[in-house]
């Protein structure tokens, strides 16, 4: 079997959501075995040692006392000398309680949920949530890799995303040429996407202050209200990303690779469910109005990745990727991994992974009145993503392959989020409270090949 | 101290790929030397079902994506 490395997943990674607006895909990667592939393709016949692999692979994510994530993927590859072709479906269902952004109060508080339907009320003391009872995302994609002689191949593909609050297309080509025996492989990717965000309750005004029944004096009178906040049921927003990058053989036990990458995202990124308290001199909220971000985000990072191989059984994966944009985000993530081989069929591999970014300048955790009327800022969000963070995540693969070639994989990793708060925003009481507390997560992975 | 860890980056990375950190020193391997390049392992796409996941819960919880990993899905709440 020709384990030719296909550009499947730049589409996969090319997805995006309604509420944290980012487009993502891998380069070519050539690397030392589809320069294999390639080489078999010259002189020989065409596909002539095609085949399918399937794949399937189940996962679970699931925060302490809040969001629970899981997921299922299928994915079809035929692997031919002249390329591939992959096909892949996946689906996951997001349920629990998910944070507001609004600040607690010193009384209960009582908040439209995200469709108007009914009310929910937040104990005193505590931090507002949507509980999201079950929120399914599907999406299908497929792509091709056509390797045209032993210095270029291509790649192309497309992929379609659904969910009820957003909806998205996108394609991806990329290009590929081989140096120096294949030593050296410079590549270019580009992916576009076309969304459509249908935040549930419609797209609201930002800005505006949220409001409850109980302040009017029926429900027709509600309804008006709720309808004059909103200025319709979808928006548009457009990404593209350009990524280029040199994968280079170092000698026979190391391979490096570098890539630039450069995106915009135009158009709406606003979450809608997301508030911000307007608070009082104690810090307690006298209203909640909703967030806006710019429609415009510029994105950059620098991306390094290398292996080395520790004689005949060890391998080291160690990369570094400094990413910045123009919303004054920017962060370093380092990951390390150590494969160890155990016996013919065994692999462990324990790993690591810090990340730590600082805030856009637009978070904030609360707009002050001081006693007068509010002052809302053109752009303000209090999600806890756009926070300054450290994060870090303990993880452990172990793989199994069996004697047929088939393969079993586990992974199980522990991630923890710190978001920082913003200590401007804070009044009074808030400075006793931690707003933003830590997210601690359980992921679990099982992958099988048939 | 963005711009300077940018700089660095570049520079080590353009060192070491164009082999000025040595002048004895030769980048690349002959065909014949790449048994251990073309373990599994050695694939620098190795295991892209795992980094596909996880970048989808990075994505998620994380506001940068992009340069070969991060990005991908939702469960964006």
């Amino acid at each position: 079997m020709l384990a030719v490395d296909i550009q499947a997943d730049s589409l996969s990674e090319a997805t995006n959501s309604a509420s944290d607006s980012a487009v993502n895909i891998a380069p070519v990667q050539l690397n030392d075995k589809s320069n294999v592939a390639a080489d078999k393709s010259v002189g020989s016949k065409a596909d002539e040692n095609s085949n399918w692999r399937v794949k399937t692979a189940v996962l679970s994510y699931s925060e302490e006392g809040r969001i629970q994530v899981n997921q299922a993927l299928l994915k079809l590859t035929r692997e031919s000398d002249s390329g591939s072709l992959q096909f892949k479906l996946d689906t996951d269902t997001v349920t629990g309680p998910s944070m507001t952004g609004a600040l607690p109060s010193s009384e209960a508080q009582t908040y439209s949920n995200p469709s108007g339907s009914l009310e929910t009320v937040t104990a005193a003391g505590e931090l507002p949530e949507w509980v999201i009872e079950s929120h399914r995302r599907s999406s299908v994609s497929v792509s091709k890799e056509d390797i045209l002689n032993s210095d270029y191949s291509i790649n192309y593909g497309a992929r379609y995303s659904y969910e009820h609050s957003y909806k998205s297309k996108s394609i991806t080509a990329g290009i590929s040429r081989n140096f120096d025996r294949k030593n050296t492989q410079l590549s270019f990717s580009t992916l576009f996407e076309d969304a459509e965000v249908l935040p549930i309750g419609g797209v609201v005004k930002p800005g505006e202050e949220t409001i409850i029944r109980a302040d009017y004096a029926d429900e027709a009178e509600f309804k008006t209200a709720w309808n004059n906040l909103r200025t319709g049921e979808a928006e548009k927003k457009r990404a593209y990303e350009l990524v280029t990058g040199i994968t280079q053989v170092i000698n026979r036990d190391a391979i490096v690779q570098l890539n630039y990458s450069y995106g915009q995202v135009n158009g709406y990124q606003n979450d809608a469910l997301k508030l911000v308290s307007i608070i009082d001199a104690n810090g307690n909220p006298e209203a909640n109005v909703y967030e806006n971000r710019p429609d415009h985000r510029e994105r950059q990072s620098v991306y390094v990745h290398g292996k080395y191989s520790l004689g005949t059984s060890q391998v080291l994966d160690l990369s570094y990727r400094y990413y910045w944009d123009d919303w004054s985000i920017n962060s370093h993530t380092v990951a390390a991994g150590w494969q160890f081989e155990l016996g013919s069929n065994w692999k462990l591999e324990p790993q690591v992974r810090w990340y730590k970014q600082s805030s856009a300048d637009f978070f904030q955790q609360s707009i002050f009145a001081d006693g007068a009327v509010a002052v809302i800022p053109d752009y303000m969000s209090a999600d806890y993503r756009l926070a300054a963070t450290n994060n870090y995540t303990l993880g452990v693969n172990l793989d199994y392959k069996f004697d047929s070639g088939k393969a079993l994989s586990m992974r199980l990793a522990l991630y923890e989020i710190n978001p920082e708060d913003d200590s401007s925003s804070k009044r009074g009481r808030l400075n006793d409270i931690d707003l933003t507390p830590t997210i601690r997560s359980t992921v679990f992975m099982m992958s099988y090949d048939f | 101290m963005g711009k300077l860890v940018r700089q660095v980056c570049l520079l080590t990375c353009i060192t070491a790929l164009t082999g000025c950190a040595s002048s004895d020193f030769s980048l690349g391997v002959k065909p014949w030397q790449k048994g251990t390049l073309s373990k599994d392992s050695m694939q620098i796409k190795h295991s892209e079902l795992q980094a596909e996941f996880d970048s989808h819960i990075y994505f998620a919880r994380e506001a940068s994506s992009g340069g070969g990993i991060g990005g991908g899905g939702c469960g964006c709440n």
